[in-house]
Formats: structure tokens, sequence, C-alpha cells
């Protein structure tokens, strides 16, 4: 693989501690093993990083890396990736985001940055093409994602393309995130977190040079017929663009699957429809938006009048999860509340997803007694609108009670002697999708490697959309080698710096068509889905060495039966389908990769 | 017997949901909806060109289960039965 | 054949498939800042215009630019002749849209050319909101009117 074929072939590498930037060439055997974004950041890191390093310690390393499709004509391809230790799970962290940033950073002339070291003030990195430079960010500190955008939009100028944390990063809520484009999201795991550790506030950059691929031509193509098959399918071209993911509340509830007060009152939902898309795009959408090249536009401009609601705004979103998490993880079923809350944390740089669930979790512990309403400030129960976003809001501001929110809800449980109630797998909260009435996904919540995670394995298609095919949600059988490949291409797909959501239309051989072309590869589909897998193994082998948990469930899941709802009486079986999902992944009973898988994927000599 | 529609098929039948004694089959059901809702014959079908079948595009469900776990659009129904219909859907 | 390109602003989605369409159309490479049209996002009022040239009848580029390099060809483009051009830069200042830029990249002035009759960004639009119409053909939206027209006298 040449340079230049998809990337830049330069890295930045920044030393908060001494100051000092060094451009670097970007290894490109690591770059050709581990295809880019996720995949090629989480091998640097892993490279350079004790796996038991304090996440929020100058040692620890943050990574952005793009993915040599970013930036370039392949089908929505905006995104990146953010790389690091999660101070939330102790496991390996990644998140992914879309928006402009991505490409913009290619067109600079770099394909990705690696932060080193704590600054001794806060400070903020200034790329401009060739001028890199640390200045700083007195002024910024302590501003949320809005405010600091606008006011590093006016300092360095408005086509500048903006990555910052907002106070919750810089206070180490553990799930802060770091928001670009002021509305989309590198959220979850605490990204944010260990950015604000490192007194780093944002990255600001403007770029005006170019991204080639290696065959123009026959990249075109791909591409084309990408595009087409996006435009032509009903959810990638129309049912996402009319109502977004929140789309799926009415159908996750119909199979009983939609989690209700934080799992304790089952997962059907008799009010789903007002925190659905329809509702949304009835009531309070105004329009719908596209990422940087994206034929999808799933996302969501929307308002609320002050003469609709006390919880009027504007902004973006929410999304399906924060639906979820603000809604009837509440017991909520006041749209307007949910957006007024979604607003926030993107407002305030939180993940929605853990936010919900933990003040779902800290409702459950107030309503059983286990939380003195002294330590709060007021009452806390399921079904008060006004009472979670209070919360939203004093969790921004490290105020009060707000300040035990921000650990997450397994600390939050733990300290008021009921971990077990903490919805949260490896001490990330688990979304919006209950496992008990979908098996595959607890599977998925299982085995995550970053922790209770949907997407790096979205069985939901399958088992619930029927995307690509339509498998049983209340059966185990299968779900281990259906997960495998599920994982291994998403690990694939968030390498490319293509999103993830092109997936529901495009299948393994448009991405690594696209793929292909860019870089001027000639290996097949499969040598480029066995990349996914090594990622995939990379991260386990990580994991292993930094001492995260096994994989399991909450107890809720493997031991109380669903109330109602078609699944009634069901529970996560998780132990059959945790063998079988070992076996496929030729790993050992106890999970662990074995020294023949490992030199299958080449990883045999990966030391850490 | 309750039929509820999601996502684009609302606009189509002008409600979220109707009350209808039951067909003796989804296919009938099928069936009957696309005659009484012309979109589900034109431009949002819902049935196989050859009327026999449900496009894959299309999802069905009976008290919450996939007709396709339970014999398809012979699935018998009852009026005690809540059947759910939409377009194909995703998100994250 | 004449062409226009017709923008919707109400169909735009923000995604700037356009501009690394138009860039990689004329350069076979992805860099907004060389694509002759431009997306604008106005976030607070939630309206996204694109940008580019409109071909002027009276094009103000044309009449300033010193050598000719600028002139109307058969089809109806403005369109501009590297090998007169001085890159003199007059055009830059004259067009009142901003519609001609020059890049510092290349030192070359550059404009929209239609892509030869083929423009890649209506081609690769996701939503239409670039289209493509020829404006000696009765546009679309006086079609639909009629149509409307059409069914009332029907009725009556």
């Amino acid at each position: 693989m040449t340079v230049g074929n998809g990337w830049t072939g330069t890295l930045l590498r920044v030393n908060l501690t001494d100051g000092t930037i060094i451009r670097e060439a970007l290894n490109m055997k690591d770059a050709n093993d581990y295809v880019g974004a996720r995949g090629l950041g989480t091998k640097y890191y892993c490279n350079e990083v004790d796996p038991k390093i304090d996440p929020l310690s100058a040692e620890n390393k943050l990574i952005f890396m793009t993915g040599p499709c970013t930036g370039t004509l392949a089908s929505s391809a905006g995104r990146y990736e953010v790389v690091s230790k999660s101070p939330l799970t102790g496991a390996i962290g990644a998140a992914n985001s879309g928006g402009h940033f991505g490409p913009e950073l290619k067109y600079a002339g770099y394909d990705g940055i690696i932060f080193e070291g704590k600054a001794e003030k806060p400070c903020y990195l200034y790329i401009n093409d060739d001028v890199v430079e640390l200045r700083c960010a007195k002024d910024l500190w302590g501003k949320n994602v809005h405010e600091a955008t606008d006011m590093l939009n006016a300092e360095c100028g408005e086509d500048f393309r903006v990555a910052t944390i907002a106070p919750s990063g810089e206070n180490g809520v553990l799930f802060a995130g770091i928001m670009n484009d002021k509305n989309r999201a590198a959220g979850r795991g605490g990204m944010g977190a260990v950015m604000g550790s490192k007194n780093l506030k944002a990255v600001v950059v403007r770029g005006t040079g170019s991204v080639k691929v290696a065959r123009p031509e026959g990249f075109l193509k791909e591409v084309a017929n990408a595009r087409k098959m996006l435009i032509e399918h009903p959810v990638c071209g129309e049912g996402l663009a009319a109502f977004g993911t929140e789309i799926l509340v009415n159908i996750i509830n119909e199979v009983g699957g939609l989690p209700v007060n934080n799992g304790r009152d089952g997962a059907s939902y008799d009010k789903a429809y007002d925190i659905s898309g329809e509702n949304l795009a009835e009531k309070h959408l105004l329009k719908n938006q596209g990422c940087f090249g994206c034929t999808i536009a799933c996302g969501r401009v929307t308002k609320v009048k002050p003469d609709e609601s006390e919880f009027y705004g504007f902004g973006e979103g929410p999304e399906y999860e924060a639906g979820w998490s603000f809604g009837s993880d509440c017991g909520i079923n006041d749209i307007a509340a949910v957006l007024k809350a979604n607003w926030i944390c993107n407002e305030e740089g939180m993940d929605p997803i853990t936010m919900g669930a933990t003040i779902a979790c800290a409702m459950e512990l107030f309503e059983m007694g286990a939380i003195p309403e002294s330590d709060i400030g007021f009452p806390l129960r399921f079904g008060d609108a006004e009472a979670m976003v209070k919360c939203v809001r004093m969790t921004a501001d490290a105020q009060g009670f707000g300040k035990i929110l921000g650990q997450g809800s397994y600390r939050l449980a733990d300290k008021y002697g009921h971990p077990e109630l903490s919805m949260s797998v490896k001490k990330q909260e688990m979304p919006a999708y209950d496992g008990r009435a979908i098996q595959g996904i607890a599977l998925e919540y299982a085995t995550s490697n970053r922790g209770g995670c949907h997407v790096r394995g979205y069985m939901i298609s399958p088992e619930v959309l029927g995307l690509p095919i339509k498998t049983d949600p209340l059966v185990t059988e299968g779900k281990g080698a259906l997960l495998k490949t599920f994982q291994d291409l998403t690990a694939l797909c968030d390498s490319t710096g293509i999103c993830l959501f092109t997936t529901f239309a495009l299948g393994l051989p448009e991405l690594a068509g696209q793929y292909r072309e860019a870089v001027d590869s000639d290996e097949s589909d499969e040598e480029i889905l066995l990349k996914g897998e090594r990622i995939w193994n990379l991260e386990k082998r990580f994991n292993m060495e930094a001492g995260v948990e096994k994989d399991t469930l909450p107890p809720r899941l493997l031991r109380e039966e669903l109330p109602s709802g078609p699944a009634k009486g069901k529970v996560a079986e998780l132990q059959t389908m945790l063998a079988d999902y070992y076996e496929v992944r030729g790993w050992s009973k106890e999970g662990e990769p074995t020294s023949e898988k490992l030199k299958e994927l080449e990883l045999q000599d990966i030391s850490f | 017997m309750q039929v509820k529609f999601f996502a684009t098929y609302i606009s189509v039948v002008g409600q979220r949901v109707i009350d209808i004694p039951a067909p003796s089959s989804v296919l009938d059901l099928l069936t009957y909806l696309s005659q009484k809702y012309p979109e589900f014959s034109t431009t949002k079908k819902l049935l196989t060109d050859d009327g026999l079948d449900m496009r894959d595009d299309v999802i069905c469900m009976v008290n919450g289960r996939h007709i396709i776990h339970m014999g398809g659009v012979n699935c018998p129904l009852t009026d005690r039965d809540v059947v759910a219909i939409t377009p194909q859907m995703a998100g994250g | 054949m004449a062409q226009q390109l017709v923008v919707d602003p109400k169909k735009c989605k923000a995604c700037r498939t356009c501009e690394l369409a138009c860039s990689f159309g004329h350069h076979d490479e992805f860099n907004p800042r060389l694509a002759c049209v431009t997306v604008f996002n106005f976030e607070e009022d939630a309206i996204t215009v694109p940008v580019m040239c409109m071909q002027c009848e009276e094009p103000a580029c044309a009449a300033v630019c010193p050598t000719g390099a600028l002139s109307i060809n058969a089809d109806g483009v403005v369109s501009h002749n590297a090998d007169k051009c001085l890159v003199c830069k007059l055009c830059v200042s004259a067009c009142p849209l901003g519609n001609i830029s020059f890049s510092p990249a290349t030192k070359k002035v550059f404009k929209c050319d239609l892509c030869e009759g083929d423009p890649m960004c209506a081609k690769f639009c996701p939503t239409g909101a670039i289209s493509v119409m020829d404006p000696a053909t009765a546009p679309a939206k006086k079609k639909e009117a009629a149509d409307k027209i059409k069914s009332t006298v029907e009725e009556a």
C-alpha cells in the first residue's frame, strides 16, 4: 500500500506535558492490517499504553483516528474514532463519531492525532493546514460545547471544525463525551473525561488539502453503486430520513423489549407511542440532517416552543437510545422532557444512554428506600419528568447529587448497597433493548469489548427487523455464530471511516469494494473481513491484560422473568449462548482467544 | 381485532390503530388492507405481485411475534389477537 | 442543449456530497475547497443552501475579463478558457454571488462548467436538492400547477 491512497500518511503526536508536536509517518503495515479509525487507533494504543494504566492519569494516551475512506465520496464516509482506556469500564474504550470534523482533519493533511501526557494549564490544539500549535484555553475552560464551539469559530474562523469537551469532561464525569460540530458525539465510555484529565479542551481544524484514492475510476464505480443501493433501500433511503432512529420505539415495544423503569417493571410500555419517532416527527421535528457525504441523513433538528412546554429549546436529536433512556427507562412519556434532557447532554457533552440509565437506577433505589431524599434534595420517582431533567442538569453542573450521578449507575448503586441494580455490563449501561426478550442482544451486551453496548453487534437487525436474515428473538440457537459475524463486520466498518448505518443496506462486498479501490488492495472480501476479526481479538486481548471482568449480565436479566408481553416468562439464557459463541470465535471455554486463533490472526506476538 | 400501524403506514390508513373483525389469516388481512387502502397496493405494497405472500420489506407481527415464526401469511387470526404492521425499518 | 442547475434548499440535508462529487469530477481528488458548489448551513433557522454558478445571461465575470477567457458557449454555459486566462482574478471580485474562485493550491481560477453536460453534483445529490433542468422546457412547478387546475376543472 502506498501513502496518499485514502491516507495522508502523516500522524500528529502531541505531547501535552512539554508542548512538543511531532509529525510522524503513518505505520502503513498497521494501517493495512487494522484498516483504520477504530482498528488502527486501537493498535497504536495497544502498542504504546500499559493496559493497567489509570485512564485519568497523565500516562494515559488519547488517540483520534480517521479511516482511509474518511473524507472521500464513499458512502457516508465522514466518521472518525477516539480511542483510549475507558474510565467508566476500565476496558478499551473507543467512540465513533460523524459530522464533518474527521474529513477536515484529513484535508489538513493528518490521518490522526496521538495525545500524550498532561498540559499544565487548559489548552486546545489549533490545526490550520501546516500550522499546528497548542494554544491557551483559559477563557474556554468551563464553557459548554456550544459556547466553546462558537468562541473558537469566532477566534479562529468560521470554517474551522471543532471537537470539544464541556465541563462534564473537565470535572471527570465518567461518561463525558467529546462533541464535534456541536451535536455529533464520540459519546460512550468517557473519552471526554480522558481529554479533560489532560487539560485539553478542544481540537480545531481547518484543511485546504485533498484526499486521494488509489484507483479513482474503480472507486467511483463502487461508490456510485453503493450510493444507489442506499437511496433505493426502504430504511436507508426513506425510513431513517423521515423518522430517525426513534422509529424503533414502537416495534421494540411490540416485541416486548423496551425496558421500563430500569427494567424493574418489564419491557412493555403502554405509552410507547408518546416517545416514538412518529410522534417526534409530528410534533417537534423541523427537518432531518445528514453528516458528511451521507445519503441517509438520519439526524434530527428539533424544537420545542415555550408555549408548548416548560421543556422548551432547540437542538439536535434525540436518537432512539435517548428516547428510551429518558423515556420509558425512567417511566416518562413526556417527549418534550426527553428532548430537553437530550439537548442538555449535547450541550454538556454527556452520553445520554448512561445518563438516563443512571437516573433510572437512582429512581429505583429511591423508591425502595435505599437513597435518602436528603442526599438528592428532592424526591426522585419513576415518571417524574421534572426531576429527571433536573438530574441531568445537576450532573452537567457537578452539583450535589449530580456528582454521584456523574460516576455512572454502577458506582451509584454500589454506594447505596445494591450494585446488582445497575443495568450495566462491565460498568457500562446497557442500551434500549431488553436482553430477556431479544436473546442475541443479551449476548452482545455480555461479550462486547467496551461493556454494555448494542451497536457493535447489532443483533436487533436480524432478530427484530429481519435484516439481512430473519431470526427468532426468543431462541438461543445460532446466535453465537451470527453475533460473531456482526461484531467482525462492525469492527471492519468502524475502521474504514464509513458509517455503520450503511450496513442496513450494504453488505461486506460493498464495504470491501469501496475500501479496496481507495487503498489499492486486491484482497478478497473474506480477507478484509478477517481484519475485523483481528481487531475484535486485539481489543479482547487488551481487556484480558487490563483485568476486565468476565462476560456476564446483571442478575435481573439472568433471573427475573419478564412479567408480561410476548416474551413473558423469559430470562436471558446467557450460558448456552456464551458456550456457542466462544466456540465459534475459536476461544477457550473460559472465553479467551486460543494460541491457534491468535496465530491465525497474526496476533501471537502482541505483548503488552 | 386490533391492527396497529407504524411509520409511513400511519398516513396510508389515516389512523394508528383500527379495530376490525378478525379475518381468518394474515394473508386475508393483508389482502383486505390492500383493497381498502389503495396505497397498500400501489406505492406501499404489502403483497407480492402474485398476491400470495407478504413482501420482504414489510414486517408483520401477531401479539409481538413475527409471522415468519408462526407459519408466515397462513398464520391464523382471532378477535383477541393484536396485529402490528410496519414497513422495514432500522435504527441504532 | 442548454442546461441549468436548479437548487431546492428545502430538500438540502447539508451532507455536502455535491462538494465532494464536484471536486472529484474535476480533479480526481476530494477537496471541498476545489468544488464549484458550496453548502451553507444556517443552523438556527434549520435551513441549508447550496450555492453555485447560475450561468448568468449577463455574466459580470465575462464583462470584466481583459482577455475574453470567459464567454457563454453554445450550451449556455459561462465557460472559462484556462489558456487565455491571466489569473488576474478580476472575475473573482466581479461576481456578485461569489461563484468564481481562485484556488491557492492550483493557482488557477475555477468555476462551474456543468461538467460538460452531466453535472456531478446533481448526479450524486441524494435528495434532488440539486437537479438539472433545460430552461427552455416548461418548469416542473408550472406543470404541477396545471395538473391541479386540470383536476379541479374535471370535477366541475
